[in-house]
């Protein structure tokens, strides 16, 4: 097999709380395949939020090694983290983080904006935007769109890059179970469509089951690591669900801009 | 990142927020105006004192006595009495000053001046007759003085403008007697107007024959018996000869006076162009505090774009966070934050320059037909009102972008 997209081994990071010392990952270690869906579930305080930070090289281990792609990320500079951000891995975020002034089509282009000179990154932000199923939705704003279709955008944002990984924070927390089965459709067609390497950061059980493995933590330690059978989502709606799966009469506009909207966390800070 | 996706990236955030923008512009545009319309008023002002001065002659030059001393005093320029009538006469001589045109020797004292109930002060000037040209003055009504009034000490006077107008109102002048110094002379002419205000202003004088100010008015002599004068107004070929000239006049001078080769003048000699100068490195001291009064303005307004700025910086906590995620690295925040401002208070300059230009525009004299108020406009006050303006907008963006740039991803994607 090639090198594991990521391999953490005896990963440790403590955090100084007042003459305290905690340790948020406390020798957590696992190994993960290019084109797999992992799960990775825990109580809250188990660790799964300081493992992802570091997972998407917004933090750096305290202790142990992490490769990512088989480069050794434990000590790089703070401007190499963010080249490998931009280069290898994408976001999906439990509150969306889109910029509320700016059109969906312009949301995803951020995440092209600071890499390479390439001159067709409205052309790729589009096609991003038609993977999610949300082309027609391309000039409207974040407010305009209901939560599922947010979620959507900053997954075509995540996606648009061409990530080897894609970590995913709760990307249904927000969401009613509707829209969170869409979501998961579309995440889960990523993984098995195009193969991409997903991440998912979740406490929800449902949304774990829809990977092919399930990795527990506890007190920052894994505790539990196996492979299952994934369910496999069947979505609400349209073009996006796993093959063979029967499609819903319904376009996913009407589903979406209706039934969902008021899913829609309102934005307080009005950029 | 390239130069160019900074500036897009800087203007597509300025874009998104448009009123913030306007309003962050709002400092920068008042102080820029301000700028630009207080050195428009600063710079007319200089010209106006120069035209004035020019429109004087540039040809001429002003022989005036040093300063006297008396028991260790040193008085005034021009309070001598060394220079006399026949240093005037030798000064206009063709082989030994050939760039002189003219001489007009004057003297000058002050008097009451009474016609009838009306009397008024009046700078007297006992003149020749070559003053009128030298010094190209035409007159609105009369005659000249004539060599023959010179000769013969006649009591005659050319009134100015000013003087006529309140002696005599609307009554025509020409052929009414004054009194000066309690002595009866006749008005034989009337100075054109020549506008203007302030010390030497000709429409406040009045001329009499040279010799008649001397033996009848206000006369003095040097210890030698000379009639002494307290200026000669001298007028050259033409503006490129006025340093030969000036060369011949104080040559001839120095050997009259007998003044030693290591002795310093006992006159001066200066030209319009001296005074212009003067009263430009005046008017221009002028200038500058103007443009430091509103330079203050400018200060506030680049504070005005701090402020925004953090509060900018605060409110897009979230947007940082994304973009840091998405592969930005400080330096490119800090550089997306820096042109921001830098952007702003450029387009800052550039209304303020728009405004001020229009302001001063309008308050030009000239618009409604005067002369006393005008404006001058120049391209180096935009160009360096708008450097100033980015320069400021640069200098206020540092800091609000600097701490955009420090803000830990984690925490800035947390943000609700």
């Amino acid at each position: 097999m090639s090198t594991p997209v990521i391999e953490l081994q005896e990963l440790r990071r403590e955090f100084r709380m007042g003459d305290e010392i905690v340790h948020a990952l406390d020798g957590a270690s696992m190994t993960i395949e290019e084109g797999e869906m992992v799960a990775i579930v825990g109580r809250s305080g188990s660790g799964k939020s300081t493992l992802m930070n570091i997972l998407g090289c917004l933090d750096t281990p305290t202790g142990g090694r992490y490769l990512l792609n088989g480069e050794d990320i434990t000590e790089l500079s703070d401007d190499r983290l963010s080249e490998i951000r931009g280069q290898y891995l994408g976001f999906v975020f439990q509150n969306y983080n889109l910029l509320p002034r700016v059109s969906a089509l312009g949301n995803v282009e951020l995440a092209l904006h600071y890499r390479s000179r390439r001159k067709n990154k409205r052309a790729l932000a589009m096609e991003a935007l038609d993977r999610v199923g949300l082309a027609h939705r391309a000039n409207h704003r974040p407010p305009e769109l209901s939560g599922g279709e947010q979620q959507r955008v900053g997954i075509a944002r995540a996606l648009v890059s061409d990530p080897r990984l894609i970590l995913a924070d709760e990307p249904t927390g927000n969401l009613d179970s509707r829209s969170s089965e869409l979501i998961m459709a579309t995440i889960q067609s990523l993984n098995r469509e195009d193969g991409r390497t997903m991440v998912i950061v979740t406490h929800d059980h449902e949304v774990a089951s829809a990977a092919n493995r399930i990795i527990s933590l506890e007190d920052g330690r894994v505790v539990d690591d196996r492979r299952i059978e994934a369910r496999t989502v069947v979505s609400p709606v349209g073009p996006h669900s796993a093959p063979g799966v029967a499609t819903s009469p319904l376009s996913p506009k009407a589903v979406d801009g209706g039934a969902v909207r008021g899913v829609t966390t309102p934005d307080p800070q009005g950029l | 990142m390239n130069p160019l996706l900074i500036l897009n990236t800087a203007l597509s955030s300025i874009g998104t927020n448009k009123l913030r923008a306007g309003l962050t512009l709002l400092g920068i545009v008042i102080g820029v105006a301000a700028v630009v319309s207080l050195m428009a008023i600063g710079r007319g002002a200089q010209e106006t004192v120069t035209s004035r001065i020019t429109a004087l002659g540039t040809n001429l030059l002003f022989v005036r006595p040093g300063a006297a001393t008396e028991g260790g005093f040193v008085f005034g320029q021009g309070t001598a009495q060394t220079l006399t009538l026949k240093d005037a006469l030798a000064i206009d001589d063709r082989v030994f000053a050939p760039d002189v045109v003219a001489v007009a020797p004057e003297t000058s004292t002050g008097l009451q001046i009474v016609a009838g109930s009306q009397n008024t002060f009046a700078t007297t000037l006992g003149v020749t007759s070559a003053w009128l040209g030298v010094r190209n003055i035409e007159l609105s009504a009369g005659r000249p003085i004539t060599p023959a009034d010179v000769a013969n000490e006649l009591q005659v006077v050319v009134l100015g403008w000013n003087v006529a107008e309140r002696l005599f109102e609307s009554e025509n002048p020409i052929g009414q007697a004054v009194r000066l110094d309690g002595r009866r002379f006749m008005v034989i002419g009337v100075m054109e107007r020549r506008g203007g205000t302030g010390f030497g202003n000709i429409d406040d004088q009045i001329l009499v024959p040279l010799t008649t100010a001397h033996f009848r008015l206000n006369g003095s002599r040097t210890p030698q018996g000379d009639i002494t004068v307290n200026t000669i107004n001298v007028q050259a070929a033409g503006t490129d000869s006025l340093d030969a000239a000036r060369a011949q006049v104080e040559n001839l001078l120095r050997l009259r006076h007998r003044i030693d080769l290591n002795d310093d003048d006992d006159f001066t000699v200066t030209n319009q162009q001296d005074t212009i100068d003067t009263l430009e490195s005046t008017t221009d001291t002028f200038v500058v505090f103007l443009a430091a009064v509103a330079g203050i303005s400018l200060v506030v307004g680049g504070i005005g774009i701090m402020n925004i700025m953090l509060v900018s910086v605060t409110e897009r906590t979230r947007e940082i966070g994304v973009r840091r995620a998405v592969g930005a690295k400080r330096r490119d925040i800090l550089m997306q934050f820096v042109t921001e401002a830098t952007l702003l208070s450029a387009a800052g300059g550039l209304v303020g320059i728009a405004l001020g230009s229009a302001v001063a525009r309008a308050i030009d004299g000239r618009t409604f037909g005067s002369e006393t108020f005008q404006t001058v406009l120049n391209a180096d006050v935009a160009i360096y009102a708008l450097a100033v303006s980015a320069a400021i907008g640069l200098f206020f963006g540092i800091y609000p972008a600097a701490r955009a740039a420090r803000l830990d991803p984690i925490e800035a994607l947390r943000q609700v």
